[in-house]
Order: structure tokens, then C-alpha cells, then sequence
């Protein structure tokens, strides 16, 4: 008997406080201000075991009302979904606390894939050149990481002129290269760029070193064959002068590889150049 | 005495409920981490399902089914009304809402204390009466003297007793409030 009466005890005190206090006891928070009159209606939103109609939020804002002020007639195409998938309440009296994060997912296959349906495209030159394929490089989570670009999007044109949409390094050896960006680099990978050395000298196993020791400035146009112990400058004068050669200032001007023998330059452009003066300052090793 | 109460007893207690409410706490950050909070909204159906499940031992108790022997049914009791009770937690979660639900998690909490209580108690009452047994012995008592003299040694049954007697209505006070917020969720979600 003692127990029974202390569950009835319970009972009666739980029931009592949810029927006196049922907006305490049961609202999971407040309205934000404009429904602020709904407070005490619940049913005015809610339909009981029936979730909460699109209808009852209707009967007030109208679908064609909602979006009069909007460029985009975005809610006319999310019709197909609740309206509390987005616009929650119970959160407080601020109307952003009741606002969800829009998931593009709730729109329709047509109006996910036509971005532009939407959104504007962006006014600069790189999305000028580009086709309106969007999801090709941006994902509908996030804008700004590009997912995965390929330069197939870009027009023919575009494509081949890297500088439309890209910088020229501001370092010493881009400032004197052409445009032609794609004769070294691919539109696949920026590095390792496929520049071949070998066109002005071929590193062997014994020119197997830092850039460092031929190239001693930013400019790699410029480059030494002193920096190293076996090419001495008194050296090379001696064999060069030997040959009857005064000219020795810009070895791979002959010497394409470290074989001594392997010279490379016709008959006349080779004797003029071997002959002319080497005292005359030559700021530059011109071929490289 | 009193440091081997509290080495004993109480440090094991509040070891055992940290670990439920940190549990808890450590599976919310997941979800969160990972951005699936969705999965706390079916935590709580899966963790009211699991409580309930673990009635079956109050159920075989009183005689109203008969399916397994009393002790493997305590076991599970024990470990579907904690792991339940996490994946209430879970589902709870740290959101300040109605009072309703929030009564229902308080009581959950006490109820799982209790419950650490009971199993503490009923282990305590085991050990005694394992050492009654062995002192009886001793004493030159035949078996058939040693089992009767411990049917009427009542004093642990008394404490389990009135353990039973707090623990029911709790339990009892958080099926209530439980399925008040069932019917509140459904009659308004």
C-alpha cells in the first residue's frame, strides 16, 4: 500500500507540473520575436503526431511574398521540402539563431546542378575564360577550395596563355623568359617544370651539383665554370691559348657536356667568337 | 576504517560514474567532430530500447517470464541500463531545452547512481555472507547447520531490500518522465 502511494505521489506531481507549466515543461525554447503571439499556441504550427505542415507556415507567408524583395525566386524552388528543414524556431528571440545551414543537397537534381540558376558568376577574367560548369573545380560545401581544376575548362585560347589567368614569377630567370610558359611547365603540375638543362649543358655525374655553384646570382643566365677546383682560370687561359683561342669567357658557347672534345659551333660563328677579345667585358654569358 | 570506506567503496563509485559521464561526454565531441550530431537523435531511441531490454531481469525477478537464470540476467541488467544510459547522455547532449527531458537526464543520472549503489551492495552482501559461511565452518558446523543457520541470517537480504525500495520509484519517476517527453516529441515534433 506505502508503495503504491508513493508512485501515485509521483505521478500526480509530474502530470500536475506538465498541465500547470506545459510551456516550461515541454517547449524546447522560445519563438523568435515575430511569432512571439504563437507562443501559447502550438497548435497554431504544430499538427498533433503530424510533424509541422508546410501549410500552417503558409497560411501566413506567402511562397510568392517570401521572395518579392529577393533577385532569386530561391524558395519556389525548394517547395518540395519542409520548411523547418531551415527555419527551425524555438531558438530565441534573434530570427538568425532559427535559421539552419542551407545544404544544397535539399534542392532539386536540375537547380543543384545550375548553379548560376542562383548564384552570379563571378566578374573576373579567370571565370570569364571558364565554361559555366562550376561543380567541375567548386564543391557545394565550400566555394573557395577548389576541388579539381583542369585547365580543359578554359577556352582554347585562354589555355595556351598562361598569363591570362597567371602571374610571371618575379625572380630573374622568369623575367627574361618568353611567355611560352608551356614549353617548360605542364598544365597538369606548375613543378617540377620540364626545362632541359641538357639543351645547354649536360650534367653528368661529375656536374651532379647544387645550382649554386655555376649560377652564383639569382639570374641564371649568368653561370661559372671557375667554381670548382679542376676549372682554374689560369688553366683554361693556358689550353684555350694553346689553340690559338683568346675568347673563353662563356665555355657552353662550344662545350655542351663535360667532354672536352665535343665541340659544338659551326666553323665561321666558332672563329669569330673564339677570337674576339675575351679582355672586353662581357657581362653576360649570352647563350644561357 | 574510513580510508578503506572510501579506497573501497567510494573511489571505485565515482570512478565508474565519471567514466558514464565522460563516456558520454567524449562520444557528443565525435559526433560533433565529425559533424554527424544527427546520430544523437537516434542514440535516444536506441538507448530507450536498451534500458528496456534490461528490464528483462526485473521481469524473470518477479516471475512474470521465466528465460534465463537470475545472475546472467543481472549482468546484463548492469551492462545494457549503463551502455542505455550512455547513449541517453549522448542524445541529451549539453542543449539547455525544455524542463521536461531535462528532469528525465536528471533522473537518469540518480538512477545510474543507485544502480552503482545496488551493485555495490549486492556485491558487499556476497562477500559477508561467503565469510559467515567459511566462520560457521570453522566452528565445526555440518553443511546442512551452515545453510540453515545463513537462511535465517536476514541482514543482507534487509539491505538489498531496502535498496529495492528507493531504487523501484526512481526508476519508476524516469519511465514516467521518459515517456512524457516521447509523447511531447511526437505529439510536437
Amino acid at each position: 500500500m506505502r508503495k503504491i502511494n508513493i508512485f501515485a505521489v509521483i505521478t500526480i506531481v509530474i502530470l500536475t507540473l506538465v498541465m500547470v507549466f506545459p510551456h516550461e515543461m515541454v517547449s524546447p525554447g522560445e519563438l523568435y520575436q515575430a511569432h512571439n503571439e504563437l507562443q501559447n499556441d502550438c497548435l497554431a504550427c504544430h499538427k498533433p503526431f503530424a510533424g509541422t505542415p508546410n501549410e500552417n507556415c503558409i497560411s501566413c507567408h506567402k511562397i510568392n511574398e517570401i521572395d518579392k524583395k529577393n533577385t532569386v525566386q530561391f524558395h519556389q524552388k525548394m517547395q518540395n521540402q519542409s520548411c523547418i528543414t531551415c527555419h527551425s524556431d524555438h531558438k530565441g528571440l534573434n530570427i538568425k539563431l532559427a535559421l539552419n545551414k542551407f545544404e544544397h543537397r535539399l534542392l532539386n537534381e536540375n537547380d543543384r546542378n545550375a548553379c548560376v540558376s542562383c548564384h552570379a558568376q563571378p566578374k573576373n577574367q579567370l571565370h570569364n575564360q571558364v565554361t559555366t560548369s562550376c561543380v567541375s573545380c567548386h564543391t557545394t560545401t565550400n566555394w573557395k577550395t577548389i576541388a579539381n581544376f583542369n585547365h580543359d575548362l578554359v577556352n582554347a585560347k585562354s589555355r595556351n596563355n598562361c598569363v591570362s589567368c597567371h602571374q610571371v614569377p618575379k625572380d630573374n630567370f622568369h623575367n627574361k623568359t618568353s611567355n611560352n610558359c608551356l614549353s617548360c611547365h605542364s598544365l597538369t603540375k606548375w613543378k617540377p617544370s620540364t626545362f632541359n638543362h641538357d639543351k645547354y649543358f649536360i650534367l653528368d655525374k661529375d656536374h651532379n651539383t647544387n645550382c649554386a655553384t655555376c649560377h652564383q646570382t639569382t639570374d641564371y643566365k649568368t653561370y661559372t665554370c671557375y667554381g670548382c677546383h679542376e676549372h682554374t682560370l689560369s688553366n683554361i687561359r693556358s689550353e684555350h691559348l694553346e689553340e690559338g683561342i683568346s675568347n673563353f669567357t662563356n665555355c657552353t658557347k662550344c662545350h655542351k657536356s663535360a667532354n672536352e672534345h665535343d665541340i659544338q659551333m659551326d666553323g665561321k660563328e666558332a672563329l669569330n667568337y673564339i677570337t674576339r677579345d675575351s679582355n672586353k667585358k662581357e657581362n653576360k654569358n649570352d647563350d644561357h | 576504517m574510513k580510508n578503506g570506506i572510501v579506497i573501497k567503496n567510494i573511489i571505485p563509485f565515482l570512478v565508474s560514474y565519471s567514466a558514464l559521464i565522460f563516456g558520454a561526454i567524449f562520444i557528443d565531441v565525435i559526433l560533433h567532430f565529425f559533424d554527424i550530431v544527427f546520430i544523437g537523435k537516434y542514440l535516444g531511441y536506441l538507448g530507450t530500447l536498451t534500458i528496456l531490454t534490461s528490464f528483462l531481469y526485473s521481469l524473470n525477478k518477479r516471475g512474470i517470464i521465466k528465460i534465463s537464470t537470475p545472475k546472467i540476467l543481472l549482468d546484463y541488467h548492469e551492462y545494457l541500463a549503463l551502455s542505455g544510459s550512455i547513449m541517453i547522455l549522448v542524445h541529451a547532449g549539453i542543449h539547455i531545452n525544455a524542463i521536461l527531458p531535462w528532469l528525465a537526464v536528471l533522473m537518469l543520472l540518480i538512477n545510474v547512481a543507485s544502480g552503482l549503489v545496488g551493485k555495490h551492495l549486492l556485491a558487499q552482501a556476497n562477500q559477508t555472507m561467503r565469510e559467515r559461511k567459511l566462520d560457521l565452518k570453522q566452528s565445526g558446523m555440518t553443511e546442512k547447520e551452515v545453510a540453515r543457520e545463513i537462511f535465517w541470517d536476514t541482514t543482507s537480504m534487509n539491505t538489498m531490500k531496502k535498496w529495492r525500495e528507493i531504487h523501484l520509484p526512481i526508476t519508476y519517476f524516469l519511465g514516467l518522465l521518459s515517456l512524457l517527453h516521447i509523447i511531447s516529441v511526437t505529439l510536437f515534433n
